[in-house]
């Protein structure tokens, strides 16, 4: 009995041996960042000189503040097409690569479209800079010879989100891709030969078996690219700043210009804990609502 | 203009507890800069001996070629003081705003560095807040002399606060009319006198607009940022702030007037390209490619010319409207008041901000040099033709406006102005707006002074 308690004794020093560094990291690298942001979120503190306590009025001025409810408009734009394009178009090349092709084809098809994955956002965004050069870049260099106008990429207000979308979605759905093949490719075969002899047309399987089975990763693909788009920052900075105005600012960016450009750190982490609160939110809903919709075998 | 006594500054220290968690992490530095702080004053002290051992880190900004002067300076401290090393936390500028705020995080985390490299958009945020000693005792005790004849009052009243000067200058920057000599050739253009208008300057700017398309070539490239704005305000006679630096300028109707004048160089007579571009220093590039005629520009852009082998071109003063006016800023070493090692600081100071180093930027083209002898050194005036001008901006220049919250000012009035150079706002109602966010900025600016 003593041997029995001894050895399960020893299985918890190992399990807690194993999970300590995680549990470390995630101590001072997540809650211990979470609650300064809450604390903090309830001070005036320009990082110079020492937090001074001023109770809700940094919540309160999330209302009276114009600017806020741009960016979480901006924010809620970019995560919401970003999601959709990233999502369908992931499943289409999925499909198109998944298709009987010679295997040079199929790597050599996969290897490109994953290939921005791999490519820093910044490197990735000064080409994309100049591609969308009003004046000077290649985009419109081409548009010319079909007399369209030059339009303003990145500069105007109609075009900026939709241009910092369309980099966001180029360089980031390899990734979705990559995941829908997965699935794809755990689909069993026999399941097919059973819809084709049942009559099904390629069309009738894609939407009544393909879909339906591939679910899961459909959820795991909206929840991650939902999660990331919503704390996007880099892409945003390196392409348009945040312009023209505030066009294409994102909360994340907002909260970074306040805490770092503003030092107003402590309204910054009010909008923080904004962001936490809804993220959580989101991601909950989702889970509750995947109940509907995903199917697990 | 007085600054707040230390005591008042850091008066609110009993709120303990997001204290202890910010030290936790790493927003922290502040209470040790404060124990360390006690911020000793300034006292002229001997050099210290040949021996002494220890440790220096400067914070520091620049490129490759601003890299090269440093580390040719800190060579020759270290010549003298073989047992010191030097830090050179070196960082690749792309606006004095981001550079600022990374000095200002770096020092509230905790790591201060002993010397400081600013510019004077930074200025007077070090001084507000102490992170720098006045060096009069340390000047008044060596160099003095030097500096009183051989740097421009202009360049040292910049960094004075109450009479006691906190940076020492070794360069500064203006904003001339660049010119693409080749182009002006090719159109037939002479070039503009020195007095020349805001009128001669967009004549000439259609002139040599030409080209449609692909191959369009503009005749003006608005160098599309704050300091590079300035001088169309300035030559308007006016400016983003009132002259006290603490009310928004941005109602006065000679303003809108500017802003209006940029606003129809891009859209309405079609003789600038698209100014938004976050790389302030892609303006050049077009124009060393022949793509734009005339910039506007400080000495800067020369050594990226030197590097590109592109000499085809010539300066030209700031044209002007109401005044003939340019802006300057200038850069300057100081000691951080967290540093246990002043002496050793300024022996350093002196090496970064010596005559050698001035010459060798000349010879570079980095910067104007502040000393008046090296800027009519031959090195300086070899290109181009027309470059004793830098120098002599000085008797028409003002400087940057900058106050303590220099970063806010610029983000409030480019983002606006991002939206009329777009065409999206028409400039009286975006300058209406940026004019409120200002005057609630400077007034929050001003109660967190006091």
């Amino acid at each position: 009995m003593a041997a029995i308690v001894k050895k399960a004794s020893t299985d918890s020093l190992a399990g807690y041996f194993f999970v300590g560094p995680s549990l470390l990291g995630y101590l001072v690298f997540v809650l211990g960042p979470l609650i300064a942001a809450v604390v903090l979120s309830f001070t005036h503190y320009d990082v110079l000189s020492a937090p001074r306590p001023i109770g809700l009025s940094n919540y309160a001025r999330l209302f009276a503040d114009p600017r806020l409810a741009t960016v979480y408009r901006n924010t809620a734009f970019f995560a919401a097409a970003s999601v959709a394009l990233s999502v369908s178009l992931g499943l289409i090349l999925a499909v198109a690569v998944n298709q009987r092709l010679p295997v040079t084809i199929k790597y050599a098809l996969r290897t490109a479209y994953f290939f921005p994955v791999l490519v820093g956002m910044i490197y990735a965004a000064m080409v994309w800079k100049f591609l969308f050069n009003r004046d000077l870049g290649v985009v419109n260099y081409y548009l010319h010879f079909f007399h369209v106008a030059p339009i303003g990429w990145l500069t105007t207000s109609n075009w900026a989100l939709w241009s910092v979308i369309l980099v966001y979605v180029w360089k980031n759905v390899g990734f979705t891709m990559l995941t829908t093949l997965a699935g794809l490719q755990n689909i069993p075969e026999e399941l097919y030969e059973a819809a084709r002899i049942d009559g099904a047309k390629a069309i009738t399987a894609f939407f009544r078996l393909t879909i339906p089975l591939l679910t899961p990763v459909l959820l795991f693909n909206v929840t991650i690219t939902m999660i990331n788009t919503l704390q996007e920052f880099d892409s945003i900075v390196a392409l348009t700043n945040g312009g023209p105005g505030d066009a294409s600012r994102s909360v994340v960016m907002y909260i970074y210009d306040q805490a770092f450009r503003s030092f107003n750190m402590g309204y910054a982490s009010a909008i923080a804990v904004t962001l936490f609160v809804l993220i959580g939110l989101l991601t909950l809903l989702q889970l509750w609502g995947s109940r509907r919709w995903v199917y697990y075998t | 203009m007085s600054l707040p006594p230390y005591s008042q500054m850091h008066s609110d220290l009993p709120f303990r507890f997001p204290y202890m968690l910010c030290r936790l992490l790493g927003f922290f530095g502040l209470v040790l800069l404060m124990a360390h702080g006690r911020l000793s004053t300034a006292s002229a002290e001997d050099a210290p001996p040949a021996d002494t051992k220890g440790e220096l880190v400067l914070f520091d900004f620049g490129d490759a070629n601003d890299k090269q002067i440093r580390d040719a300076a800190i060579a020759r401290f270290n010549q003298r003081y073989p047992n010191v090393k030097v830090t050179d936390q070196f960082t690749p500028i792309t606006s004095w705003p981001d550079y600022i705020d990374k000095l200002v995080t770096q020092v509230a985390s905790g790591k201060a560095p002993d010397l400081i490299h600013i510019a004077t958009e930074g200025a007077l945020l070090t001084i507000s807040k102490t992170l720098v000693i006045p060096l009069d005792e340390f000047i008044n005790a060596d160099t003095g002399k030097e500096l009183s004849t051989e740097i421009d009052p202009a360049l040292l009243k910049g960094f004075t606060v109450d009479s006691k000067l906190y940076l020492l200058p070794e360069a500064w920057n203006n904003m001339m009319i660049y010119y693409n000599t080749k182009v002006f050739k090719e159109a037939g253009v002479s070039r503009p006198a020195d007095d020349w208008t805001w009128d001669d300057f967009l004549a000439l700017a259609k002139r040599l607009t030409s080209g449609e398309g692909p191959t369009k070539r503009f005749g003006f490239g608005i160098p599309y940022f704050n300091f590079g704005l300035t001088p169309f305000w300035y030559s308007n006679g006016t400016s983003v702030l009132k002259d006290n630096l603490k009310e928004s300028n941005l109602s006065d109707p000679k303003f809108l007037e500017a802003v209006k004048f940029i606003h129809g160089l891009i859209q309405e007579n079609g003789v600038s390209p698209d100014p938004a571009n976050t790389d302030p220093n892609a303006v050049f590039q077009l124009f060393a490619s022949g793509k734009i005629a005339m910039t506007g520009g400080g000495h800067w852009p020369m050594q990226f010319f030197k590097a590109n082998q592109f000499s085809d071109y010539d300066v030209v003063p700031w044209p002007k409207k109401a005044v003939q006016r340019t802006v300057f800023g200038a850069a300057g070493y100081g000691i951080s008041s967290r540093t246990k090692q002043k002496a050793l600081a300024w022996e350093l100071i002196k090496e970064l901000a010596s005559i050698e180093s001035e010459r060798r930027a000349a010879g570079l083209g980095v910067a104007i040099p502040a000393r008046r002898a090296v800027a009519e050194s031959p090195e300086f005036l070899a290109q181009p033709e027309h470059a004793a001008l830098f120098y002599k901006s000085l008797s028409y220049a003002a400087p940057v406006q900058a106050p303590a919250n220099y970063g806010e000012v610029e983000r409030i009035l480019m983002r606006h102005l991002g939206q009329v150079m777009a065409d999206e706002v028409k400039p009286e109602d975006a300058l209406k707006a940026a004019d409120q966010e200002l005057t609630s900025a400077m007034k929050q600016q001003e109660a967190e002074a006091q």
